[in-house]
């Protein structure tokens, strides 16, 4: 039995990526039409790779027949693992030679950074988390993207832009350079990979039944009903109690803006941008994770996320507030919980369910010839398509984009948290700093600061006076608030 | 004598005692590389083995995972960095044993003082020199600065090694006429041999597992050496895949067990060589 | 002779020696001096600034709590990694020189961790410690003992760090100090031995000071090392909880590579640069000593 499963993320050839005549299903052209793309396609027939004129008004996928196009993704999210399985597919639907790079995040960013910059850049599509998008897209580094999509020679018939969510356009989409602000109209990227929701993943075999404690919607709630469940063999409770900036992003971070908290003041651009973590409701927050102790499992300040995972899995853990791109797999074959599984919407002192807005988008380098801008977007479409997020969701849980890929009936069978997370991401909020370049930074000191107190180091108050002076350090160095 | 006796049962038990505690985290190792993702969360593990998912398992890391491939740049980059660093070491070394200038000792010393340079504190300035010889992310940019780092401590244990051949051999061939690089190439080259293994093996063993330059250097997934691919296990945003970590783990410890028993006297020989006399 | 003539030396020195000369001024040193200049200047391709900031980033590294953290943790994990390490490597050198059978399979296997790749090391110390399945814990409870949190216990993490580069390095002073044994004169210890003197006192008064210059030397090389941890960091605990084990070496890595601030992560590591070149003033001197011994 082959056992390759979901979440050992078994199956992905990182080897050289080649276009080569044996790697081509026999099945390719029948998929091809699912793949929305309609019309003939000389199947395995690479040399005939002419490149066809632009036939005026007319979607023609073969334009960019015999073209490389080099593209950079994320690695270690699993957004690389669709493209590799689909490469060989897209190759033979548009005659194009994809060229795959994979890279950590940080290494991503630097890559980036000095490519984008550079006389002419080595990768014609790039990744950008949310976080960076003010360094690449802010900083005025990629292509305006809204004069390809309203051509119709350039976008298929079929693409449906307005298909993906307005907030996560906000964020991953549109970008006001002027400003350095998110949205405006200004289409900088698209949506994808994945998207970032956050949800709570809990255990239906054991609250929201008859008799059992309905599932919590505030934080009080939550911390009662943890308390509550918390037995001998189960905790009530998991969360990212490790040094980890998803303990910030993912458990501080829902529980402090649904409390009423404001992560900054004032404005970059007159130098008077600060951080709110000495606020009540910062405090009250961390407060709430470190009431959470006792209901958690023992080692949970050691827990990133394949720790309270793995403790949610073997059935120890009753509720999970998780990015639903990471605990899907707890829907995948191999997950022991996946018939007592079931999602909620965050819970909210403010009776608005929402969480921090993840997720990435797909940008075109602006330092390219015209036939690479062209030729990337014609790829762009291919992997930003309803079919490719169908194909890459159903088999790997990561995040939507797409608002109907919430109400496909094949993909919420299969994963039945789909909707939820469909649902979250319209409601998510963007992180307050995520314009500045140095975000990371200020989540990672935070994160920290939360982590000391989880493991009893300091208590609720010192950790956010802490946090908040790591905060206007970082702040200041980057020339966002005064000296 | 029975004491005698008794102490020796006990030195052995105490060596059967050590060499399990040595043993035992890669027995560990070996046995988690064994199961499937879930089946690493129960405590103690079964012995119970399936061929397949041992086979999934390690298929996954060496072809999929592109361990294979890894393995290959390696080798690569260690042999050609050997290479290298030896062609260039040891007439460097041969002229330190042999050769008296002023302040010998001295520079000597500072060649050495090289190797305790902190890597981190020339990682970016060579990877700035890469991209501006158009050579970042290319196994070349990796074999130069290897070879940079190699060198200091390759020439250290070589002088120890030309040190140790009798000085008559050199005056009696250059007497015979001989170049001073006629010696080096004809007469000492032969006899050095120990030393040029035991400085090959010292430079391998490091290159074989850097990763701090390296992760700067390469991007690429068809260009990532060992350590660079199991750094790539350790990532922010997804859950560790242990039977793959631990399967990662046995496949880069197998040929490093092998090798340092065969080479394990020469090990030896290469950390001594500057030490003891 | 030809050797005399000073003409020839000196360009037989030049030929011999200018190829690594070169070499090492090129990609060793000029990077050194390279990342000095870098020092000086606040540099971030991310924020794309570059400007000339003179001791600005030496002047922010004095106020900067992270900085004496790290530099504490490394001066702990230092000092404590190479005491251990010293006293442990000692005794099984001195085991191993009982030259028992079927030991050089045992020291083989002592002598891999050295070996290993530092993030494989790493990954699989976080396995064996995991508090929830890892092997130790387990032990450990079997045992009827506390199951401590590793790498999770404010208290705990630093120790856990000494104790696993301890793992991975005594063999390292074993190696030099067992050589050493070998080398030494086998009559000095039948005299003392015929003298009546006993073991323990043979130890103390003949063995352990012939074996002194060794111990130091594999101390100080060892300490130079220890000194620029980085890889079990990473692999292990990442440096968390909190701050509580970053080392300079992590903490200039995780500046100048997650958030590309070239400037500031060079000052760092300057700062390391300059540690070390004093460190290894002493133990040139040794190497000095040793030197003119040998001649």
């Amino acid at each position: 039995m082959d056992h390759v499963t979901p979440a050992s993320g078994a199956g992905r050839s990182p080897a050289r990526h080649r276009v080569s005549g044996g790697r081509r299903r026999r099945s390719s052209v029948a998929r091809l039409s699912a793949l929305g793309i309609g019309g003939v396609v000389a199947a395995s027939s690479l040399s005939f790779a002419t490149v066809s004129a632009q036939s005026g008004g007319t979607f023609d996928p073969m334009a960019c027949a015999g073209k490389v196009v080099r593209i950079a993704l994320v690695d270690g999210e699993r957004d690389d693992f669709g493209l590799r399985d689909k490469e060989a597919e897209i190759e033979a639907a548009t005659g194009i030679d994809i060229q795959l790079t994979t890279m950590a995040l940080g290494q991503l960013n630097e890559s980036l950074a000095q490519n984008l910059r550079a006389p002419e850049s080595a990768f014609d599509i790039i990744h950008t988390i949310g976080f960076n998008v003010a360094g690449t897209a802010g900083a005025g580094l990629l292509e305006e993207l809204t004069p390809y999509l309203n051509d119709a020679s350039k976008t298929p018939a079929d693409y449906d832009f307005a298909d993906f969510p307005a907030g996560q356009l906000e964020y991953t989409g549109y970008f006001d350079v002027e400003s350095g602000e998110f949205g405006g109209d200004q289409l900088y990227l698209i949506p994808g990979i994945h998207s970032g929701s956050v949800l709570l993943f809990y255990r239906s075999d054991l609250l929201g039944g008859e008799g059992q404690p309905p599932v919590p919607t505030t934080w009080a709630e939550y911390l009662a009903t943890a308390q509550q469940l918390t037995t001998d063999d189960v905790a009530g409770s998991a969360m990212v109690g490790a040094n980890d900036v998803s303990g910030f992003l993912v458990d501080w971070y829902s529980r402090f803006i649904t409390m009423g908290g404001q992560l900054t003041t004032g404005s970059k651009a007159d130098q008077t941008l600060n951080t709110n973590l000495t606020s009540p409701e910062a405090v009250a927050a961390l407060q709430n994770m470190i009431d959470l102790l006792p209901s958690s499992p023992a080692a949970v300040t050691s827990y990133g996320f394949t720790e309270a995972m793995d403790a949610f899995m073997t059935g120890r853990v009753a509720m999970w507030p998780a990015w639903a791109t990471i605990a899907g797999a707890l829907y995948g074959p191999d997950s022991p919980v996946k018939d007592t599984v079931a999602v909620a919407p965050m819970p909210a002192e403010d009776g608005n369910p929402r969480g921090v807005r993840g997720g990435w988008g797909l940008g075109i380098a602006k330092n390219l010839p015209q036939e690479n801008k062209d030729c990337a977007w014609l790829l762009l479409t291919q992997i930003t398509s309803k079919e490719f997020e169908k194909y890459q969701v159903m088999t790997y849980q990561t995040d939507p984009n797409r608002i109907s890929t919430g109400s496909d009936p094949e993909i919420v069978a299969a994963l039945p948290y789909i909707p939820a997370a469909v649902g979250a991401i319209e409601s998510a909020q963007i992180l307050e700093v995520a314009t500045i370049p140095e975000a990371f930074e200020v989540v990672g000191a935070v994160a920290r600061e939360i982590n000391l107190a989880l493991t009893g180091a300091q208590d609720a108050e010192t950790a956010m006076a802490n946090a908040q002076a790591a905060a206007e350090t970082i702040l200041k160095a980057g020339g966002h608030l005064a000296e | 004598m029975i004491t005698r006796r008794i102490e020796r049962a006990f030195a052995y038990l105490l060596l059967v005692l050590i060499g399990i505690i040595g043993f035992a985290p890669f027995v560990v190792i070996l046995l988690l590389s064994t199961k499937a993702r879930i089946e690493i969360l129960q405590v103690p593990p079964t012995l119970d083995f399936d061929i397949d998912q041992i086979v999934s398992n390690y298929r996954n890391v060496l072809i999929d995972r592109g361990f294979l491939g890894y393995t290959l740049n390696s080798i690569v980059v260690t042999t050609l960095t050997v290479i290298v660093a030896l062609l260039v070491a040891t007439p460097a070394a041969y002229a330190f044993s042999r050769i008296p200038f002023r302040r010998r000792d001295g520079w000597a010393n500072t060649v050495l003082s090289l190797r305790f340079m902190p890597a981190v504190a020339v990682a970016i300035p060579i990877l700035l020199m890469m991209r501006f010889l158009d050579l970042d992310d290319t196994l070349p940019g990796l074999v130069i600065p290897y070879v940079a780092f190699s060198l200091p401590l390759v020439i250290w244990i070589l002088i120890g090694f030309f040190d140790e051949i009798p000085r008559e051999l050199d005056d009696a061939a250059m007497v015979d006429g001989c170049s001073r690089f006629r010696v080096l190439t004809s007469v000492m080259l032969p006899l050095v041999r120990p030393g040029l293994i035991v400085s090959s093996i010292f430079a391998a063993i490091f290159i074989w597992n850097e990763f701090l330059v390296g992760m700067y250097i390469v991007n690429s997934q068809s260009l990532k050496t060992i350590p660079l691919g199991a750094a790539g296990l350790i990532s922010a945003q997804r859950p560790i895949d242990w039977n793959v970590a631990a399967t990662v783990g046995v496949v880069t410890i197998i040929p490093i067990f092998v090798f340092s028993l065969f080479v394990q006297r020469y090990i030896v020989r290469g950390i001594t060589a500057g030490a003891v006399k | 002779m030809r050797t005399a003539h000073p003409l020839h030396t000196r360009r037989d020195i030049l030929l011999l020696i200018s190829p690594a000369a070169a070499y090492l001024v090129l990609f060793s040193v000029f990077p050194l001096v390279y990342s000095l200049g870098i020092s000086f200047f606040d540099w971030s391709p991310t924020t794309s600034s570059f400007t000339f900031v003179g001791l600005d980033n030496y002047a922010m590294l004095a106020r900067d709590a992270v900085f004496w953290q790290a530099a504490v943790n490394t001066g702990i994990l230092v000092v404590a990694s190479i005491a251990i390490q010293v006293v442990l490597g000692t005794a099984l050198a001195l085991f191993f020189d009982l030259h028992l059978r079927g030991s050089w399979f045992v020291r083989g296997v002592l002598i891999l961790p050295m070996l290993l790749t530092p993030v494989v090391v790493g990954l699989m110390w976080r396995a064996l410690l995991n508090p929830d399945w890892g092997m130790v814990n387990w032990l450990l409870g079997e045992l009827g003992l506390p199951k401590p949190l590793w790498t999770a216990d404010p208290k705990l993490a630093l120790v856990t760090l000494v104790l696993v580069d301890s793992w991975q390095w005594t063999p390292f002073i074993m190696v030099i100090v067992f050589a050493r044994l070998q080398a030494l004169p086998r009559d000095v210890f039948e005299a003392s031995a015929v003298d009546g003197a006993g073991r323990i006192a043979t130890l103390r008064q003949v063995t352990l000071p012939l074996l002194a210059p060794a111990i130091a030397f594999a101390a100080v090389f060892r300490s130079i090392d220890a000194f620029r941890s980085f890889d079990v960091v990473f692999g292990l605990t990442y440096g968390g909880p909190g701050r509580l084990t970053t080392t300079l070496s992590f903490y200039a890595w995780e500046t100048g590579f997650s958030f590309t601030r070239y400037g500031y992560a060079s000052a760092i590591s300057y700062v390391m640069v300059i540690v070390a070149t004093v460190a290894f003033m002493v133990l040139a001197a040794r190497l000095a000593l040793r030197r003119a011994d040998a001649r």
